[in-house]
């Protein structure tokens, strides 16, 4: 899995290409957490991202829970199975799926 | 039994026979003696009656005056006459003879004579004299031809009349010519007859009296010859018969009776000595066949617990991976003896990995058993603890084999590790048979490559390994020089290219039924020729690495997701599940796995995946042996609650239930095992 990073003033677009399961969803944890400090609005864009387990979520919910004190956050171009995890554990009701 | 009643045949018969015959000796040798005697005690009897008759005869002739003959037959000089039978009957009666009478022949046939005197001794018997001028008639040729010889001047013998004659007892007769005066013609003859019945009473006193004294000594002679051969001879035997009869029904030696003192006969008491002798000879001799066959008895017991050992060691029980798809195996070793150097080995390294072994020790039996079985602990040990490439494996089996290897033994072994998933065989040939690859579409074909040195025979060389690969439906064939040189009883081999001929025969067929149809064949040629060499042989079919992949079995840790997913999709892609199927069951099976890896073991253990499918529904099956836990009863999550309020735990086995079509937990026999079922 690789993490594409961009950074424009204080907006973060983390893009991840490829599956974010339990081996993979630390390397994402450590790079939001290098970078999310002074972000006001992050996202998440998961174009390429086609899979993720309950590791991945946790990542994201983290990322939810840091952002709701500092700005914003959104998840963008969620492929259909990612969309149904989201939808199937609550997570599309807490976080901005666009 | 026979032989015996045979013995005591010739024991009845033996003291009979050796008296009976003793005792006909004798008899026969005494009656020999006894007519000897008698007959010069007769004729020297005889002899001397003769000469004292005749001297009698002469004695009387000189009481007849020969010139008057015929005188007193014409009756004159009777007084002369007279005065002569008076004397002659004196004479008769002094000397005992029977008659005196003189007579004169008729000189024309000597057949008719006058009697002249006739004395008769009325004591000795019963005959009327004969008045002078008597005729009788002579009928009897002896007297006719004395009688003549007389006239002719010749020497007369006396006559013997020894039986009864014309009612005469045996008697003897003297006869004896009277001469005239001048002495120039016989005038008459003179015959003196005396009775025998003296001599035949000497006669017979005699033969009493020698008949007695040979019965008393041929009875000695015979009671001291059996008695000395009762004790020196018969006894003996009779003791020896007995011995070795005791000795034939008991086979013992302590109550051997002595016959060492038996008897003073040289050959009975050597043959005492020498039955004693075999006596104790054969029992120790039987004791120690005994020994050797309680001995050997034990060797074969011990052996052929070995054998059980040793078949016991080596991989039997088939199928040997009945959870393994990939590939069929089966294998044979037959030892010539009760044990053998041969032997093949397989066992997985690791999921994807199989090694396969298959070695002949030099020589055969027990040492090469030894070795062997050295051998096969020391490849596998070292092939699944310390690993590495076969080349590595064999470098450090050698090393340890030329260490200690006193004997100067080697082994020759072909080993390969098959890579289950590829075909791909990484071998190394210490000096083995070349492989033979059956292709699925081609015939059977022996993979030459160059050999390396047999393992035990140099220390601290490299082997080379070199590589093969197996498609699909691809045999390979693994033997031992037992089967290319198995001979029959003309010495022909059965040969490679025998082999690669009843190989090719088998076309189709399963490992196991190629193996068998190959020993069939081998046993067939051979025929009646004993086995020489052992006779092991490995077959296996290689169905391919990919597609049918369905179970996995892997240590349950974080580190392994992607080989569980490579898996999945393996087979998901596979079975042709749709992407969405696959996703969702990807992601259940993860959840899963991660709790195992997670929460299940103290330390660490496996998970074991096992996949199955039918026209709409995949089965996942996961189990895995740790501590007790059935994820459907945890909980819920809310997932209603803010961001803020909510907790990460649960969100996995929650997923799992939404996204499968039924999630099933049953424990059994040690094991949590969840059951996923999806539709696909």
């Amino acid at each position: 899995m690789d993490i594409i990073k961009e950074l424009n003033g204080s907006e973060l677009v983390m893009k991840i290409c490829g599956r974010l399961d339990t081996n993979s969803a630390p390397q994402l944890e450590q790079a939001l957490m290098e970078s999310v400090e002074g972000v006001e609005s992050l996202v998440f864009d998961l174009a390429e991202m086609p899979y993720t387990s309950s590791a991945g979520l946790r990542v994201f919910l983290k990322a939810q829970k840091i952002m709701n004190k500092q700005g914003s956050m959104k998840v963008i171009n969620a492929c259909e199975d990612v969309m149904e995890v989201f939808e199937i554990t609550g997570f599309s009701d807490i976080i901005d799926i666009q | 039994m026979k032989k015996l009643k045979k013995i005591n045949v010739v024991k009845t018969s033996l003291s009979f026979n050796i008296i009976a015959a003793l005792m006909v000796l004798l008899v026969v040798f005494s009656s020999v003696i006894t007519v000897i005697g008698y007959m010069s005690f007769n004729n020297s009897l005889q002899d001397d009656y003769d000469e004292t008759t005749t001297g009698i005869a002469k004695t009387a002739a000189t009481l007849v005056n020969g010139d008057h003959i015929d005188d007193y037959l014409n009756g004159k000089y009777q007084q002369e006459y007279d005065s002569s039978l008076q004397r002659m009957n004196n004479l008769c009666e002094s000397m005992g003879v029977s008659i005196i009478y003189v007579i004169k022949p008729d000189t024309s046939d000597f057949r008719h004579f006058t009697s002249v005197f006739n004395s008769v001794n009325r004591v000795k018997t019963d005959y009327e004299p004969w008045k002078i001028g008597t005729v009788r008639e002579t009928t009897n040729d002896e007297y006719v031809n004395a009688y003549r010889d007389l006239y002719d001047n010749k020497d007369v013998k006396s006559i013997f009349r020894r039986s009864q004659l014309n009612g005469a007892p045996p008697h003897i007769t003297s006869l004896i010519a009277i001469r005239n005066s001048e002495d120039t013609e016989t005038t008459a003859i003179l015959c003196v007859q005396r009775p025998m019945s003296a001599i035949a009473n000497t006669r017979s006193s005699y033969l009493i009296s020698v008949a007695v004294s040979v019965v008393i000594t041929v009875v000695l002679a015979a009671y001291l010859a059996v008695s000395y051969l009762n004790k020196q001879f018969i006894k003996p035997i009779e003791q020896i018969i007995g011995e070795t009869e005791r000795y034939a029904k008991e086979n013992t030696v302590t109550k051997c009776t002595d016959l060492s003192d038996i008897s003073k006969i040289h050959e009975i008491a050597a043959l005492a000595s020498g039955i004693s002798k075999m006596e104790k000879d054969n029992y120790e001799y039987i004791e120690s066949i005994k020994q050797i066959t309680s001995e050997k008895e034990r060797i074969g017991t011990e052996l052929s617990v070995a054998s059980k050992i040793q078949l016991g060691s080596i991989p039997s029980k088939f199928p040997a991976f009945p959870d393994r798809s990939e590939f069929d195996i089966y294998a044979l070793m037959t030892p010539a003896k009760e044990v053998g150097g041969d032997f093949y080995d397989f066992f997985m390294t690791d999921e994807d990995h199989l090694a396969l072994v298959i070695a002949d020790v030099s020589g055969k039996g027990i040492p090469a058993a030894l070795f062997m079985m050295v051998t096969k602990m020391l490849v596998k040990e070292v092939c699944t603890i310390s690993g590495g490439s076969p080349s590595e494996i064999i470098d450090f089996v050698n090393d340890r084999i030329c260490e200690r290897n006193t004997e100067d033994m080697f082994v020759t072994i072909w080993f390969g590790i098959l890579e289950l998933s590829t075909g791909k065989i990484t071998c190394v040939n210490a000096g083995h048979e070349d492989p033979v690859i059956g292709k699925s579409d081609k015939s059977y074909e022996v993979i030459k490559n160059k050999h390396s040195l047999a393992v035990g025979a140099l220390e601290g060389i490299h082997y080379r390994s070199y590589e093969m690969h197996l498609e699909k439906g691809d045999k390979l064939f693994l033997y031992t020089d037992g089967v290319p040189e198995a001979n029959n009883e003309h010495n022909e081999l059965f040969g490679m290219d025998r082999m690669l001929q009843v190989l090719n025969e088998t076309v189709g067929q399963s490992p196991e039924a190629v193996l068998k149809h190959v020993k069939d064949k081998v046993n067939e040629f051979a025929g009646a020729a004993p086995q020489f060499d052992d006779l092991t042989m490995l077959c296996l079919e290689y169905a391919g690495g990919e597609n049918l992949n369905n179970k996995l079995h892997i240590q349950a840790e974080r580190d392994n997701l992607d080989e569980v997913t490579a898996f999945l999709e393996n087979y998901l892609e596979g079975i042709g599940c749709s992407m969405k199927a696959q996703t969702q069951i990807i992601l259940a099976v993860e959840e899963i796995f991660i709790n195992i890896a997670s929460y299940a073991y103290e330390q660490t253990g496996y998970a074991d995946l096992r996949l199955s499918c039918d026209a709409d529904t995949v089965t996942i099956i996961i189990e895995d042996n740790g501590i007790e836990y059935n994820p459907l009863k945890k909980q819920d999550p809310d997932i209603t609650l803010a961001a803020e309020d909510r907790k990460i735990g649960g969100l996995g086995i929650y997923m799992t239930k939404k996204l499968m079509d039924d999630v099933i937990y049953t424990y059994d026999d040690g094991k949590n095992i969840l059951k996923l079922i999806k539709k696909y």
